[in-house]
């Protein structure tokens, strides 16, 4: 039996609910509440807990999915989300230049908590005011081995990839980390 | 040099005697007013902390300096609300040492070293009346590059910066509190975080390091690179992991995963979707 633990993070309305509502089996336990902030009042509600979706796989495998609450005053959730997880991918929206402003900070923040690798997913990629996928990785001020793939939150199938993508780039870190014990010991 | 317990000095002077002293965290008993309490200053990954007026005067009248704590780590350093469950933890203290005094000393000492995430911290205790409230003065806004500065011209000049230099083939990891030090310090630029998120997300030697931060952004020079390293292994925020000493290590953990199981995971989902 395996448990797979995800957690999506990223700035106010970058559609973290959205993707865990798309591949989720159980409707989401989502605890969306109208927004207070007349700053933030571009969706009538937003999460102020934490967002849970499931999806089971086969009889020993289920996917957990945990969202966190983009907003910087819910950051003292972080460390407990972060807790055996797989990795994390973080959500941008790709038509706001100011998600991912914030989104830069979010990733500074939840590095601190975080001991597993993430990927960031250019939510939005199918509108035509989308920023190119290198461009986001430039702004965000990314290392070249931390990947920014393109999403479609609504799109099962995008989805399934970004997951699919983050699980790969865990599998090279253990790989790398493997080659590094490997070396060692060969000395 | 400071001399703790006969001149004046500033905090900046105390921080660059403590980093010489090697120190991580001093706890000092110089406080006569309880009213202040929380974060008072922030000053090259140190930061001073005094203790909320709600706690008895044992503990109350230490102000804590220490290395690299987040704010977001001061409510638990102390708790600001000295609920049942503290009061009981602190009352353990005082049964099993001599004076409230003794109990005060080591539950502070404790509660640094658990917060900070250091068991083997070297932390310097300086009891009440030792120095005199007023010693301490002169609390700038000091940011690291000027920390830096005053210790690389104090400290004797390339023999101590050579200590911070990595071989190229060494593999560099992270502090606990890195992220921390980055965060409250925007004067380190995006290239400080490429750098630490690299190697917070991979196991890369030095030179994998600069080449792959160069190939994809030419901005940066290998030098330009290779020097910001060293500056963040000055601030603590990254460490050496030379070979020899990673040889003794034990394998890292990976959590509750494993090869195999991520790439059953992928197959499944490739299947089910």
């Amino acid at each position: 039996m395996a448990d797979i633990k995800i957690v999506i993070t990223g700035p106010f309305n970058s559609g973290k609910t959205e993707f865990i509502r798309t591949i989720s089996e159980i409707g989401v336990v989502n605890t969306d509440q109208p927004i207070t902030n007349p700053d933030e009042q571009v969706k009538e509600t937003t999460t102020v807990a934490i967002d849970y979706g499931k999806l089971t796989l086969d009889e020993d495998f289920v996917l957990y999915l945990f969202g966190t609450p983009g907003q910087a005053r819910f950051r003292h959730m972080w460390e407990i989300l972060s807790r055996d997880m797989l990795g994390y991918i973080v959500m941008v929206d790709s038509t706001d230049p100011k998600s991912v402003e914030k989104a830069k900070e979010i990733i500074r923040i939840f590095s601190a908590y975080a001991p597993v690798p993430f990927i960031v997913a250019a939510n939005k990629q199918d509108l035509e005011d989308a920023m190119p996928l290198e461009e986001i990785k430039e702004k965000l001020g990314l290392p070249p081995n931390i990947k920014v793939v393109p999403c479609k939150a609504i799109d099962k199938e995008s989805v399934r990839e970004v997951i699919i993508a983050l699980a790969q780039t865990v599998l090279e870190w253990f790989e790398e980390m493997e080659r590094y014990e490997e070396g060692e010991e060969e000395e | 040099m400071v001399t703790l317990d006969t001149q004046t000095f500033t905090v900046q002077e105390l921080l660059k005697w403590l980093e010489e002293q090697e120190y991580d965290a001093i706890i000092i008993g110089l406080r006569r007013s309880t009213q202040q309490a929380g974060l008072i200053n922030i000053s090259g990954g140190w930061i001073s902390l005094a203790i909320t007026s709600k706690l008895p005067q044992s503990l109350a009248q230490y102000v804590i300096y220490s290395k690299n704590i987040d704010t977001t780590m001061l409510p638990r350093i102390i708790q600001r609300d000295w609920n049942t469950n503290i009061q009981r933890e602190y009352m353990g203290y005082i049964k099993k040492y001599d004076s409230e005094a003794e109990a005060a000393k080591n539950y502070l000492i404790e509660k640094v070293k658990v917060i900070s995430g250091w068991t083997n911290a070297k932390i310097i205790f300086i009891p009440k009346n030792k120095i005199s409230e007023h010693t301490i003065s002169n609390i700038p806004p000091v940011y690291i590059s000027e920390v830096l500065e005053a210790l690389n011209s104090n400290a004797g000049g390339s023999q101590d910066v050579s200590k911070f230099l990595p071989n190229e083939e060494d593999y560099l990891t992270f502090s606990p509190m890195a992220a921390s030090i980055l965060v409250k310090h925007p004067e380190l630029d995006d290239l400080s975080w490429k750098i630490f998120l690299m190697v917070k997300t991979s196991n890369k030697k030095v030179k994998e390091v600069v080449n792959e931060i160069y190939s994809e952004n030419p901005n940066y020079t290998p030098e330009m690179i290779k020097e910001r390293i060293v500056t963040l292994l000055k601030l603590g925020v990254l460490v050496r992991k030379p070979a020899s000493e990673a040889k003794k290590k034990k394998k890292s953990k990976k959590g509750p995963y494993s090869k195999g199981i991520i790439q059953k995971f992928i197959s499944l989902l490739r299947k089910k979707i």
